[in-house]
């Protein structure tokens, strides 16, 4: 397999369609990063020594909610799953009331808080929308709103060890385990 | 370092027929090693070395910008910091940015720009940091260079490689990769870097001058530059290339 670097010709316009890693200038293909030369039904493209995360439809991804609205919450997302890399800018993420559990839910305030981090499934990828319906979806750290402690888990509730305050949440089946 | 100090009262000889003071020929660079991806906490890095100049640099994003009011809606932002040690030279440099490193951080910044496919990364931000632990004239083409496959090892889509040599003017001569006795005792150094793509060099990405030369000197240095940059984008392709390459073997 060719091994390429950035600005190496890799063919022209005629011959391939561009895929992935692969940029045209004036009707030739030029490879736009290092790594493995791939051709796949007459598409050309780059396979990258080094990947940049882009979220997809599907994508398990990590995040903290920044503002929690009346039926929906805001997500700022720092990872993606399976590659510690930050992610490029592509804004917030939203949280809607509907997609948050199985069951049907009063208050989303009784599921995410301000401060909360957590997994989530990402259901489409236009406007980042969210869904914690899973089991391992859900707050996997939060912080108790009263004195900002950390909660621990008891039971199906998040108690706080320093003021005592008992607080609801859909909890990630791996919450307080540090991995995700 | 005493001997040059008990020469520097006068003025140096620095070329000895068709040598030069390290007995490399006019044409000849320093030896360079170059290791991609040694950072690990980096997205992309490079260790060289270039004579006796030893940078490092450290690539992170495409990632968030803050603060936010720097963010651009139509391309990323790149921000690039060349900083030298306090131990890097000879005397003791006073920590942090000065005038010097902030304007070749600007420059060495506009160089990369010119490669990197900034429009696909809206309001994110690319840093780019080089760390100067050893200073022997040229650093500053030593960190361009090292940015160049910091870069390529972090996977960032650019246009082409960046690649960077001065050319300085001793004793009448115009010499390739001046080393810091050329560099304080000639009479002009003028360091390049140059856009190469397609294995060709297509345009200068950065020029500058300090001292005179004549144009006929300019144009001789253009070609001493020209040819040593692709010895060194040579090098930097094989540094690519070894890491990737045992980095495969290992995963199988």
């Amino acid at each position: 397999m060719k091994f390429v670097m950035p600005g190496d010709k890799i063919g022209c316009k005629e011959e391939f369609l561009a895929g992935e890693g692969i940029y045209e200038e004036n009707g030739d293909l030029f490879a736009a990063v290092a790594g493995k030369v791939v051709v796949k039904d007459k598409v050309i493209s780059v396979e990258p020594i080094k990947i940049i995360p882009e979220i997809e439809k599907g994508d398990v991804v990590l995040g903290r909610i920044i503002d929690v609205r009346n039926s929906i919450a805001l997500v700022e997302l720092s990872r993606k799953k399976g590659l510690d890399r930050d992610l490029k800018n592509m804004g917030l993420a939203a949280l809607h009331i509907s997609n948050v559990q199985n069951e049907y839910l009063k208050d989303l305030s009784s599921a995410v808080r301000y401060m909360d981090i957590i997994k989530a499934r990402v259901i489409e990828k236009e406007g980042l929308k969210l869904s914690t319906q899973e089991d391992e979806m859900g707050v996997i750290k939060a912080i108790c709103s009263i004195c900002k402690h950390e909660m621990f888990r008891d039971g199906d509730v998040l108690k706080c060890p320093n003021c005592g305050n008992v607080e609801k949440r859909k909890l990630s089946s791996d919450y307080g385990k540090g991995e995700w | 370092m005493s001997e040059s100090n008990e020469e520097k009262k006068d003025e140096i000889q620095l070329i000895f027929g068709d040598k030069r003071l390290d007995g490399r020929r006019f044409d000849e660079l320093r030896n360079i090693k170059i290791e991609a991806g040694i950072l690990k906490r980096a997205d992309g890095s490079c260790y060289l070395e270039m004579g006796k100049n030893i940078v490092v640099a450290a690539v992170y994003g495409p990632r968030e910008v803050h603060p936010r009011h720097l963010q651009n809606p139509s391309k990323a932002v790149i921000r690039y910091r060349y900083n030298m040690a306090p131990f890097s030279v000879e005397e003791r440099k006073r920590p942090g940015p000065d005038r010097r490193s902030v304007e070749i951080s600007k420059v060495s910044r506009e160089a990369l720009e010119a490669v990197i496919m900034k429009e696909l990364f809206p309001r994110s931000g690319i840093d780019i940091f080089v760390e100067v632990l050893q200073a022997d004239a040229g650093s500053r083409t030593a960190c361009l260079n090292a940015a160049s496959v910091a870069l390529v090892d972090a996977g960032v889509p650019m246009k082409g490689m960046i690649t960077s040599v001065a050319v300085a003017k001793a004793d009448g001569v115009m010499v390739l990769d001046p080393m810091k006795e050329e560099d304080n005792y000639g009479e002009a150094d003028i360091p390049f870097a140059f856009l190469i793509r397609g294995g060709k060099i297509e345009s200068i990405a950065l020029l500058q001058m300090d001292g005179r030369v004549t144009k006929d000197e300019l144009r001789e240095a253009f070609k001493l530059a020209k040819k040593g940059a692709m010895e060194i984008y040579k090098l930097q392709k094989e540094a690519i290339m070894k890491k990737y390459i045992s980095e495969s073997v290992e995963n199988g």
